[in-house]
This record gives structure tokens, sequence and C-alpha cells, in this order.
């Protein structure tokens, strides 16, 4: 009998074990599901600020001309360009917290700012901006060499007879100094260009060709840090809480790689997307633009650009001054501006848009004369008019292709029979480098407030103008570009711009000034901040954009 | 204590309770949470999917709308307009010419032309379409106004006349909300539902899409659906008993409830219900609740894409309805399957138990003795096999027990029930036999002998014998009536009838066992008839009536009569009062004086006791005395007896009367009782009394059994100065060695030789001899018994010293000797003193040479017997003869004629003689002490030759005694 009564005790136990279990399991599964809520509320805390981005072949700013978002938002310069209250531009002490310009123009000594350390917490010194520089002109994918090739031995360093920048001289852990061969007046400016950004040498050598594809690897010392990077989805970056000039008021940037408007449209009415850009929209812009309900979130920035059409002089009968005057003539550019972009805007004659410093109001119209341009054509040959392949980007906006068709129809009606090809980004920028692509439209920004950037861009060396398949011939011209870039004297500086303006739009019609833009923006309710910097540009002031909760 | 059936039952009902319980009560909780997840999925999935076929249809209007829409903003040439002034800033800045609004128009014309084709083609293939239009407005044509397009029944669309955007009034917001909505909201959407006039007040959902081009509003394009298709399914929508789904829209109008009307607001307890609504924008993973109609409602709402809200509602308690029956149900289960369990269990239980129950019986009873109870579970589980076990266990405890018994209750050498089982046997006999109406009797059996038989044949024979017997009563005897008790004894119960016959044959048989060895037997017999007592108290009296044919030798029975039940109530009576009898002085001593013979004074007192009963007068020692032998309490008697004496003796010590030495009887049962010796010299010692006064008195027989150890309490006594007496010598089978080895002090010689003195002529032979050898062995001796004078005379003759006799004295109390002490009537007391004297006297024999050569250490061999002689005592003056012998006094008649020699006479009697040598020489004996040789001449002249010896002296009287022997005597006339 004892040991029977043990054993039930044994049974008992068993079954209060089970019991117990059984109440457990039945509570863990609750607790387990409040937990995993938990989680999810913490990490939705600091949302970053979502907006649309053209998805780069590389953010080494070094190596591309067009996309600079990582540059301006994860990099800093020596230099800034920022406009003042009354709209002026002026140069503003960045990672230099002061320089000097010496008498004769050519050395500029910086001192830089103390204290500032790159993302990945390694200060900044001297030696990372010769670092800087010395890349910008070896690194054999570089395209902004312009910016540093003034520097003294900059040719031989980049022609591999030199190791070292001879202009560049390190003063002091913050203190260093740059001796241009000559004195250039935009050298400020220029460097104030995203190309011109401040890498971190340690890091970025060691990168090697992962810069600016990694980034893990791609440091700076701006106020976002580089997060990641999923090709075909977006790009993440974070804010960086100890940027030297504070931290951003988002906790970061989300940007998603869209080309679909309707996928954009759809996005943002959803409120996906904090920041639209109504020119990813296409034609629905126009809903944005009219409906009632955007208007108070509706922002028009005018952005210092020039929409333009090159024009390839190597390619016949472009090489014909009179055909190119004829295509000048045979655009209404008036009735495009309208047509396109409603009239948002403004049409332009020369190369220097509204805006940029040296823009000269008094430039002749190019006037719409369909006959004066059917008369230049049949002069030059062609009174039946000439084919011509019109080529375009697969990205471009609606609103660019629309521009494309209606010009093309244009000149249809003066005999021009435009082809429009449409070719994928790559080939498009191949073709355009080696100077192969007819004629195509495109427009420019300024990266820094001064002709030079579009003179000597288009139009300062062979190089440039077969770089924007252009091609101009005029060599007189070029070389005075370039060499305006010395003159030392404004006014005479800008009287040599100008003089070269007119020659290169209106004597040798080198290609056809359209208009500068009113762009449109669209924020959700909860974005606050927006703002652009000197030039319009809107991503390049994302610090200042922040979401409210 | 409960059974194992029920602790289990308990335990395993309270396990499946406690299961069902926990299960129970986790799955309440869990289904409780899966039923509102459940409800939760259902309602979302039930609005969801109400959501996505709303949305579906919505989509299809939307996506044929803007179909139409991009085609009509495609195909809008933007230049034109520009051109022509209609559109961009260009144009309008200058205002337009007539030839522009002319080519717009037309321009317009055919675009319109063109959109309505294709808008037609879509909407034919769109469902639910019951108007589409495009509206152009009327600041970019004053003449072309789109179109607009109706359904009309079943035959289709039917154009209608357009509607123109320039008689709408903006303030008439019923009227053209159609219009200005989508313009104000700047995108394609979705407006009402509003009662289109154009459409008979009919309550309609129209998608509008704002036409732009070139910054430009060209017009609204729209399609209608009647709100009804929408509502129909919402309709349809049944959530359990009572719940519904409806639609809001963004700002809280009823758009579609079965209770309510479309387009009023919500009030009272659905205004609450539509404040959730309109707060969010769905109801998340939860669903929303609310009040309404005193019960709680639960909600699932979400927002379409046209900003509508949609709600699913039902009330929770038919929600939990399904949760409630499922607990209910559950219970049920529960409960049943509790039952079942019960019943079940009891049923398995019961088979599972019954093995054990029956087992737990079969030991209860096995507890109680009962080896016979059945154990026929035959199962090979573990009670089968503990059952087999028991079973088993139970035989061999059976055959164990059958074996104790048989061991217990059987004799094991003659297989013949033992004296336990007998009685139980005997009883059940006894009984049966009376209620037959027969005679019961109890015959004890004793072999006569058996202990000489085992010392002659050894112990096997005698066990051999004792079987051959054991099988002889089984012929005559029913077994179980039959019974050895031990040793050669007998028992058997059997009926009267025919006993005699039964035990003569057996006798007869007896005489031929064992080739003729066999043994007398002596049979008791009790008939039960003559008192009925319990078997063994008549197996008692059986043995008893046995016991009475003890010392025969020849087989014989003897039956229990009224005597022998007397003699045994009496031994009873004796031993029950016993102690009373000593408290209360029944038992008295007498003392009988012992004569000297050669004085005639008492030289000692033999204590006797008496029982004297107050009911049943004098008892004589022989009816007690054996009796408290076989009762051991014989020592206590004798002691007392002793103490008796002992106080006698001081108390004459006290008066200074003359006191003679004390006989006292000690039985040979003293000695096994306690250390006789020690215990008497220590009272004896106590009373300050001298251990020559008392004598102890052995009986011969007694010595004989154990011959050591009584020859050292002999030895013990001796030591220690007692006298120690033979008594009874002569009796039963004394044998003479006894004196070899121990020393005694007194011979007491047995009554019977007196009793048989005058008819037989060996007894005083044998009386003679033994007193003879006594006195060749210096001891003395008593006869007992003696009565006449003969016999007193005889007995001095030949030695005997003292006496003992009624011819004295019977036994008298102490108090009776005080009496006649002091009346005078007592024979008087030998002084001490002169015991030494008599003694000599008395030892001399005058039948025996020795006695007159003791002294000289001479052998004289050629002596005969008859010598005459004398013992002859002389003071000096006279002389007297004390005693003489038969051919003494012979001679002296002849020699004496006229003397009387039985009486003394003076010497001087005898001086006649001349020279009379005889006295002479008595008188030289005294004087010299030594032995004479005398010659003497008689008268008649013959001549003696004689021998004298002085013998001793009495120190008290100065006389002396000479022992005379006539060795001769030689006729006057004839020569020798």
């Amino acid at each position: 009998m004892r040991k029977g009564s043990r054993r039930y005790k044994g049974f008992a136990l068993l079954l209060a074990c089970l019991l117990t279990f059984s109440v457990l399991s039945a509570c863990g599964g609750q607790n387990g599901s409040s937990q995993g809520d938990n989680d999810v509320a913490d990490a939705a805390s600091g949302r970053y600020l979502v907006a649309i981005e053209d998805e780069p072949d590389t953010v080494d700013f070094q190596s591309t001309t067009i996309y600079y978002t990582v540059a301006t938002n994860v990099f800093d310069r020596l230099v800034e360009m920022e406009s003042d209250e009354d709209g002026n531009v002026r140069i503003q002490p960045s990672l230099a917290e002061s320089w000097e310009v010496s008498e004769d123009g050519r050395t500029y000594t910086f001192h830089l700012r103390e204290g500032v350390k790159f993302s990945n917490g390694a200060p900044l010194t001297s030696s990372d901006v010769l670092y800087t520089l010395t890349r910008l002109l070896t690194w054999p994918e570089g395209c902004n060499r312009d910016i540093a090739e003034g520097i003294v031995g900059a040719k031989r360093l980049e022609r591999g007879e030199t190791l070292t920048l001879e202009g560049v001289k390190l003063l002091g852990e913050l203190d260093l100094s740059i001796t241009l061969e000559e004195p250039f007046e935009a050298f400020l400016a220029c460097i104030s260009m995203p190309g011109a950004s401040i890498l971190d040498g340690e890091t970025t050598q060691a990168a090697g060709e992962l810069f600016g594809l990694d980034p893990g690897c791609t440091i700076g010392t701006g106020p976002f840090i580089l997060e990641s990077w999923q090709p075909g989805v977006g790009m993440l970056m974070k804010a960086n809480p100890d940027c030297w000039s504070g931290a951003p008021k988002c906790a970061g940037l989300d940007l998603r790689f869209l080309t679909e408007p309707e996928d954009v449209r759809t996005m943002f009415e959803n409120g996906e997307l904090d920041l639209l850009d109504l020119d990813e929209v296409g034609s629905a812009a126009e809903f944005f633009l009219h409906g009632d309900i955007y208007q108070e979130n509706l922002h028009h920035v005018n952005r210092i650009s020039i929409v333009y059409i090159a024009m390839n002089e190597t390619v016949k009968p472009l090489n014909d001054v009179r055909v190119r005057k004829a295509l000048q003539y045979g655009l209404n550019r008036e009735v495009l501006l309208d047509a396109v972009y409603s009239g948002r805007g403004a049409v332009e004659n020369g190369i220097y848009p509204r805006g940029l410093y040296g823009y000269n109001p008094e430039l002749p119209e190019i006037p719409y004369d369909s006959d004066a341009a059917r008369e230049l054509l049949a002069e030059a040959g062609y009174p039946d008019g000439f084919a011509l392949i019109f080529s375009v980007k697969a990205s471009s906006t609606e609103w660019e292709m629309t521009l494309v068709r209606l010009a093309v129809n244009m000149w249809e009606n003066i005999g021009v029979r435009a082809t429009i090809r449409v070719l994928d980004e790559s080939e498009f920028m191949r073709l355009r480098k080696s100077g192969e692509l007819e004629c195509y439209t495109a427009m420019w920004t300024a990266d820094y407030n001064d002709p030079d950037n579009f003179a000597y861009t288009f139009f300062g060396s062979r190089v440039n103008t077969t770089f924007r398949s252009i091609c101009y011939q005029n060599e007189a011209v070029m070389d005075r570009v370039y060499r305006a870039r010395a003159i030392t004297d404004q006014a005479a500086r800008l009287r040599e711009y100008r003089e070269l303006e007119e020659i290169i739009v209106q004597e040798d019609a080198a290609w056809i000034p359209l208009f500068s833009r009113l762009y449109s923006y669209v924020c959700q309710d909860w974005v606050e901040g927006f703002r652009s910097t000197w030039n319009g540009s809107v991503k390049n002031a994302f610090r200042s954009f922040s979401i409210r909760e | 204590m409960h059974s194992i059936r029920f602790k289990i039952i308990a335990i395993t009902v309270f396990a499946i309770l406690m299961g069902i319980l926990s299960v129970t009560l986790a799955s309440s909780g869990a289904i409780h949470r899966e039923n509102a997840r459940t409800t939760v999925r259902m309602m979302q999935l039930l609005g969801r999917d109400t959501q996505n076929s709303v949305e579906e249809y919505l989509q299809s209007i939307e996506q044929a709308v803007e179909m139409a829409a991009n085609f009509a903003y495609d195909s809008l040439d933007s230049v034109t307009l520009v051109e022509n002034g209609a559109a961009g800033t260009h144009g309008r800045r200058s205002g337009r010419s007539a030839e522009q609004t002319a080519a717009v128009d037309a321009y317009l014309a055919d675009y319109c032309a063109a959109v309505r084709e294709t808008f037609s083609s879509v909407a034919g293939h769109t469902r639910g379409v019951v108007t589409y239009y495009y509206c152009i407005d009327t600041t970019i044509s004053e003449t072309e106004h789109g179109f607009f397009y109706s359904r009309v029944g079943k035959t289709g669309f039917v154009r209608q006349p357009p509607l123109v955007a320039g008689e709408l009034d903006p303030e008439d917001i019923e009227h053209t909300t159609w219009y200005y909505t989508p313009i104000e909201r700047g995108r394609p959407s979705w407006v009402g539902p509003y009662p289109a006039y154009f459409l008979g007040e009919l309550w309609t959902y129209s998608y509008l899409v704002p036409i732009y081009k070139a910054g430009t509003l060209i017009g609204v394009m729209g399609m209608d659906i009647p709100f009804e298709t929408l509502t129909e399914q919402l309709r349809e929508i049944k959530v359990y008993d009572s719940g519904y789904a409806c639609l809001f829209s963004e700002n809280g109008e009823v758009l579609y409830h079965p209770m309510l009307e479309i387009g009023s607001m919500p009030e009272g307890d659905a205004e609450a219900f539509a404040q959730e609504v309109l707060g969010r924008s769905d109801s998340g993973d939860e669903l929303s609740r609310y009040e309404s109609d005193g019960e709680t409602w639960l909600m699932y709402f979400t927002t379409l894409s046209n900003g509508m809200k949609l709600t699913i509602t039902a009330p929770e308690r038919e929600i939990t309805a399904s949760w409630t029956r499922m607990m209910r149900n559950i219970l049920i289960a529960a409960v049943s399957i509790v039952t079942v369990f019960f019943v079940v269990l009891l049923l398995v239980m019961r088979i599972l138990t019954s093995p054990l129950q029956r087992l737990t019986a079969a030991s209860r009873r096995l507890a109680d003795g009962d080896y016979d109870v059945k154990l026929d579970y035959r199962g090979q589980d573990e009670v089968g096999m503990l059952t087999a076990a028991f079973s088993q266990m139970r035989d061999r405890i059976r055959a164990y027990i059958e074996d104790l018994n048989h061991r217990v209750c059987t004799d094991a050498l003659t297989e013949l029930p033992n004296i336990k089982c007998f009685f139980k046997l005997a009883e059940a006999e006894r009984a049966r036999l009376r209620e037959a109406g027969r005679h019961p009797v109890l015959l004890y059996f004793n072999l006569n002998g058996m202990k000489y038989y085992n010392r002659q044949y050894g112990f096997e024979e005698g066990d051999r014998l004792l079987q051959s017997f054991a099988a002889l009563l089984t012929r005559y005897f029913e077994p179980d009536c039959l019974s050895r008790f031990g040793l050669d004894h007998f028992a058997a119960i059997s009926e009267e009838a025919g006993l005699d016959e039964r035990l003569r044959a057996i006798f007869e048989e007896c005489r031929t066992l064992e080739e003729g060895r066999m043994l007398s037997v002596r049979v008791g017999v009790y008939r039960d008839e003559m008192e009925q007592v319990q078997v063994n108290n008549a197996c008692d009296r059986a043995k008893y009536a046995c016991d009475r044919l003890r010392g025969s030798h020849t087989s014989g029975y003897c039956v229990f009569d009224q005597e022998m039940l007397k003699l045994i109530q009496n031994t009873r009576y004796i031993i029950d009062n016993f102690d009373r009898a000593m408290r209360e002085h029944w038992i008295q001593v007498y003392y009988q004086p012992i004569i000297r013979a050669a004085n005639g004074r008492v030289c000692d007192e033999e204590a006797l006791s008496r029982w004297v009963d107050p009911g049943r007068g004098v008892l004589p020692p022989s009816d007690y005395i054996p009796i408290l032998e076989n009762s051991k309490l014989i020592c206590t008697h004798d002691l007392y007896v002793l103490d008796q004496v002992l106080k006698k003796l001081q108390a004459q010590k006290r008066a200074g009367f003359q006191d003679v030495p004390q006989s006292l009887n000690l039985s040979r049962m003293d000695f096994d009782a306690c250390d006789m010796v020690t215990e008497v010299c220590k009272r004896v010692d106590a009373a300050g009394i001298p251990h020559e006064k008392l004598s102890i008195e052995i009986t011969e027989s007694v010595i004989g059994s154990d011959f050591e150890f009584m020859k050292e309490q002999v030895r013990r006594f001796r030591d220690l100065g007692f006298p120690v007496w033979m008594d009874d010598f002569g009796s039963g089978y004394s044998a003479l060695d006894v004196l070899q080895d121990i020393r005694f002090d007194l011979l007491k010689l047995d009554m019977r030789f007196m009793q048989r003195f005058e008819v037989s002529n060996e007894s005083p032979i044998i009386l003679t001899e033994i007193i003879r050898m006594a006195i060749a062995l210096g001891v003395d001796t008593v006869a007992e018994g003696v009565e006449t004078r003969e016999q007193a005379d005889f007995l001095r003759e030949v030695g005997c010293t003292k006496q003992q006799g009624y011819y004295y004295c019977k036994p008298i109390s102490a108090e009776e000797i005080a009496e006649r002490y002091r009346t005078g009537k007592q024979i008087g007391f030998e002084n001490l003193k002169e015991a030494d004297y008599y003694t000599a006297l008395g030892k001399l024999n005058l039948y025996d040479l020795d006695s007159i050569a003791s002294d000289s250490g001479e052998k004289l061999t050629n002596f005969f017997d008859t010598l005459p002689m004398a013992v002859i005592e002389s003071d000096g003056e006279g002389i007297q003869i004390i005693r003489c012998n038969r051919s003494y006094r012979e001679f002296m008649q002849r020699a004496f004629r006229e003397v009387d020699i039985t009486k003394s006479f003076e010497v001087s009697a005898l001086k006649h003689y001349k020279g009379d040598p005889f006295a002479r020489a008595v008188i030289q004996c005294e004087e010299e002490g030594a032995r004479q040789f005398i010659r003497e001449t008689l008268p008649n002249g013959a001549v003696i030759h004689a021998l004298i010896r002085h013998v001793a002296s009495n120190p008290v009287t100065g006389v002396y005694a000479c022992i005379v022997a006539v060795l001769a005597v030689t006729d006057a006339g004839k020569p020798e």
C-alpha cells in the first residue's frame, strides 16, 4: 500500500507539471506576440525622409558629372556656395574655416576647421585635401579634373610625370596652400563644386574601386552617412549626429529608385513619398499644379540651369552654321515652354541662364522665323530639308519627351526630318562622351556661380566640347574661354564671357538655348523645412528637411 | 481504508477532471482568443473582399475613364492650342484672334469626335455604366462642348446633347459638383454619390478626370454609375445574425446603411459609430467596438481608395455565441467523457481488481485458518502470477500445517493421536457414543515393567514393543479413539459392551507379542456412566484405576469405582485443606515411645503426625502422607512436624523433664523439594537443641531410587551429628548392599515382620539374622509393631535393643506425655548416661558367639548357635540374669530346676553351690575386667565349661554386666 501511494504521488506530480506547462504555454504565446509589437514600434520612431532618386552608376563624385546627391549630402567641400538673403551668391567657409589669397591671386592658403571628423571617426587633416586633389587628377575614371587642373603641377601629375601635386603645400595638420598656375577667379567657386568634395584619404585609398560603390567605404564628413545601396531599389542614408555642422533635421534619407510616373504618383498620393519632384510624374503634374488641395504644399524653385539642344558640328549638315541657325530659327521656344511646361520658366538666348553670375539680359533674341529658317536651309543647300537623328535618353521625363516631340514637329515645318532615337542611359552617355551624338537636348545646372562653369564645360577645350558631343570647332573661341578663367579684372572677364557667349550662340549657333525652368515640388503635409540651395537644387538641401510626427 | 479500486478510480477521475479542467481553461482562453482572432480575420476578410470587389468595380470604371482620358490627353495637340492662344501663357497674353478661335473650334471638333469614338468603345466594354461624357471647358471653345452619352433601357448608350460647362453655375453645387469637384481636386476623382439631375435624380457616382494640356484645363471627362450597383454588394453581406455592412463618405455621410437614408448624417448611436470610423483610416488588426441599442458591436472598417469608409459590424453577443456554444459543448463533452471514463474505469477496475479482491478475501480466509480457500484466477498477468504464488503458498502452508498438526496430534512412534489430540477426539467420540445410546468407557493402558524391558532389551526394542502394542490396540479400537500418552501409557475410548472380551483378547495377544517377551498390561477403566466428567478427568480416573494395579505383574484391568472416586476425592481434600490443616493445627504431632529392651525404659520417641479433621475425624498418616508426597507438599509437612518436635523439646527442656532423642520421619520427596539437611540443621540450631537429640528416619526403599544422592544426604546428617535411622528395613525390594555403602545408626525393622511373627516360622529367623547382622555391623535395631510379650521377649533375646509398639505404648500427644509423666504412668525415660551401657547390653546377641568373643579378637568359628548364653548383671551382691537364650534357659532348667531364671536372683541363692565358680567368675570378671573361662561342677555332677566376659558397667548404679556362654556341659554320669 505504501508503495502504491508513492506511485500516486508521482502521478499527481506529473499531472501538476502538465497543468503548469499548459498554463505557461498559454501565457507564453501572448507574451511573445506583444513583444514583437513593441519592437516594431521602436523601429518606427525617427522616420527617414522618403524621396525619389535616379539610380546612379557610381556615387564617386570624381567620376560623375550628373549624380551628386551623395556628394552633397554625405560629403563636404572646403568652401560652400550659398545665397544670402538678397539672393546674392557668396562663397562661405565650410571645411576650410578661413583662407587667404595671395596678391598674385595664385596661392590660396586654407585653414581647416578644427575638430572635424569623418563618420568613421578619423579626423580631417590637410593631407585629406591633398589626397582628394591628387585623386581628382589621377583617378582613371575621373571626369571632374578641370576643378584641379589649374593647380601647379596638375598637368604633370595627370600625365603621370610626377606622383606629387606640386602646387599643394601642407602647412600643418589643418593648414595647406594651393598654388595655381595662373590666377583663377572662380577657383573658390570651383572647389565648392560637389566634385571637389573632400575624401577621407586613408579610407578611400584603402577602398580603391569600391569607393562610390560600397557604402562601407564611402566615408565623408557630411550630415548623412551612406547606409546602404540596393541596386534597383534605393539607398538609405542615416543622419550623422556627430556632423561638425550639426545633425540633419531628419533621421535619414530613404531614396527610392523609381522611374514610372504612375508609381511615383500613387506612392505620393498614398503618403508613402514625402517629397515629390513634379518632373517625376509626367502629365499628372498638371493635377498637382492645378488641384486646390496641393496648393499649400506646392513649392516652385528657380534653378540656375539651362535647357539646351546640342548639335554636333562634326556631323553633316550640322557642320554648316547656316543649318544650325535654321534649326535655331525653326523652334518656337515660347510655344515649346508653354506647351510643355505650361510656360513655367523663361526662354533663354545665351549660355548663362538667369540667376548666374554673368547672365546677359541684353542678348539679342533668337527669333522664331520658319521662313528665314527655310531660306537658310536652302542657302546651305538643303531646300528640301534633311534628316536628323534626335537622341533621347530612355530615362527622360515625359516632359522632356514631349519637348523633343514638339521640337521635332516644329522642325518638320522647315523641312528638317528629325527622327527620335531613344537610347538607354549608358549608350547615350557613351556616345555623347565620345562626341558621336548628332543632336540631343539636355539641361545644365550651375555647379558654381560663374559663367566659367558653363563656358568652360561646353566650350572650354576640345576635350570638353567633344565630351558634350558638341564638337565645337572654333579653336580661337575655345582658347579664349580657357584663358578667360585667368582674367583677374572682373569687368573685363565678364565682358569677355559675354562676348564669347554671343559668338558661340549668335554667330556660330553652336547650340540652341531653350529656356531656364521653374521647378515644382510637392511635399506631404508633414514635411517641413523645404529649402533649395543657391542654384535651386532641392536634393542638395535635404539636411534642412524634417518630418513632423 | 479505501480499496485500491476506489483509489485508482478516484485518482484517474481526478486526473481526467483536472486534465479536462486544465484543457478547458487553457483551451477556453485559446478558443476565446482564436475565436476573437477568427472573427477579426473573418470580418477583415469579408471587409477586404467587399473592398476588393467594390474597388475592382470602381477601378474598372477608373481605368475606363483614364484610358479615355489618356487618349484625350495624348491626342490633344498642345502646340495647336498654344499657337492659337487656347492654352499656355504665350497666346493668351495677346488674346485670340477670330481665326485662332475658329481653328481651335475646328480642331476641337475633330478632336472630340476621335475621343468620342474611343470613349464609346471603352464605355461599351465597361460594366455598370449609365453615362459617359466629355465636357469641354468653355474657355477653350465656345462652340465645341464635347459629348454626352447615357444608357437608355436595353438599347445601349444613346447620344444626348452635351452638357455645356458654360451653363453650369458654380454656386449650384448640387448640380455641378461633378464638374467642379475634380477641377478643384486637381486630379481624377470620384464624385458623389449625388442625385444626378441629368439622370432623373438617380443617386449617381461619377468618376471624373480633368484634362489639362499645356497648363490649361481643357475639360472634364467622366463616367457615371448608379450608386445602387455599388451598394447591392453591401446589402448582400450578412454577418452572423444581425451584422451588416455599410458605407460612409469621407465626411461621414451615410452612403449605404440598411437602416439609414442615403445622404443623411448619422445620429444617435450611429453617430458614435461614425465618429469611430472617421477618426481612423482603418480598424487595424483589432476590431473596433461601440455601443448601440444597449449592445456591444464589433466593427471592421477600412477606407476605400476613393475615401469611402466601408464598415462591417456585428453584435459581440453573436460573435461570442459560437464560443459560448463551444464552451458548452466542451463542458458536455467533458462530463460525458468523465462519465464514460468512470463507467469504463469501473468495469476495467472490476475486471482488474476482482482477482485481487478474490485474492484479498482468500488471504483473509487464509488468515482465519481456512486453507481450503479456492484460488481459481488463472490470468497471465501480475495478479495471476500473484494468485498462483499465493495458491502455492497456501498449499505449502497447508502442507506444513497438516504436517505440524499431524506431528502435534500424533505420537511419532506409534502414529496414534497424542494426548492433546486424543482429548478432542475422545470428546467427540464420547458424544457420538452417548448419542447412540451406548455407554462410553475410557481405558488407560500401562505396560508393566517397561523400564526393565528397556533396560534389558534396549530402547529400540522397547520402542518396537510399544509399536507392536499400538498396532495390537488398533485392532480392537478405532485408531482415532486411541492415544499414546507417552512412555508406555496408552488411552482409548470405547463402548462398554464387549469390553471385557476385548480386553481379555488383548491380554491374550499380549502374551505372544514380540516373541513372547511382551509384558503384561494393566488397564484402568472409567465408565462414563459413573459420572460425566471431562475427558481428561475421565482419563485421570482410568489412570487411577490402572495405577491401582501397580505392582501386579499380570495383565488385568481395574474399573474405577466409588472407592477410588472417594480416594481421589480424599486426595483432593487433603491437598486443598493442607494449608488450613497446618494453620488450624488439624495436623497434630503424636509421639510413640521406643523402649529399650535392656532396661524397659523409653529411650527414644518417634514423632508421628495425625490429621485430626474437624469433619472427618482422625486421619492416619497413611491417608494423607502419600498424597502429600505425591503433591510435593510433604516437605512442608515434615518441616512442620519438625517445628512441633523442636517446640516440644524446648518445652520439655524448659519444664526440666527428662528427654530422649526424637525421631523424625523424612520422605524421599523432602530431599527433592529442598536441601533438607540444611533446613533441618538450621531449625534445630535455631531451637538450640543438640543434634543428637534428633534422629532422622529415612525409609529404606527410597534410598534405592537414588542411591548416591541419598548416601550423600545421610552422610551429611551424620557428619552434623544427627543419628540417621533406616526405616522399614526389610520391606519391599530392599537390597542389603545399601548397608554396605551407607552407614546408619539404626535399623528399624519393618512392621510386617512383627505382624507375621506368630504365623510364620521364617519371620523370627529373618529377624534374628537381621538383628545379628545389625549387631555385627554395630548398628542398633528397633522393632516396630511389638504387641505381645512373646514378641518383646524374643526380640530382647535376639539382641534387638529397642522396641516400639502397642505392647508398650501407642502414639500419644505431647500433652499426654506430660500428663502421663505427671501422673507417673509414664514408662520412664532412660537416663541418657546409661544409654551406652544399655546399648552395649542390647547389642549382645545371645545367639552369636561374637558376643562373647568380640573383644578378644579371637576367631571362634566352631561354635554353634545354640550355645547357652546369658547376660547377667551383678552389683557384687547378687546376680541377675538380664536375658538369656533358649538353650541357656534349658540349661538352667536342667541344672537349676528350682530357679526361675526369668527373675533376677541373688547370687547367694546360688551359693549353695560349693565354690560357686560362676558367681566368682562374674565378680572376678568385673574386677579384672577381662574374659574369664570357668569350670564349675554342678551339684548334679555335671561340669560346666563357661566363658564369661565383662560387657559394660552402669555408670549410674555401679552394676556391671557380663555375658556368659556355656561352652560345654558334661553330665556327671556320662562322659563328654
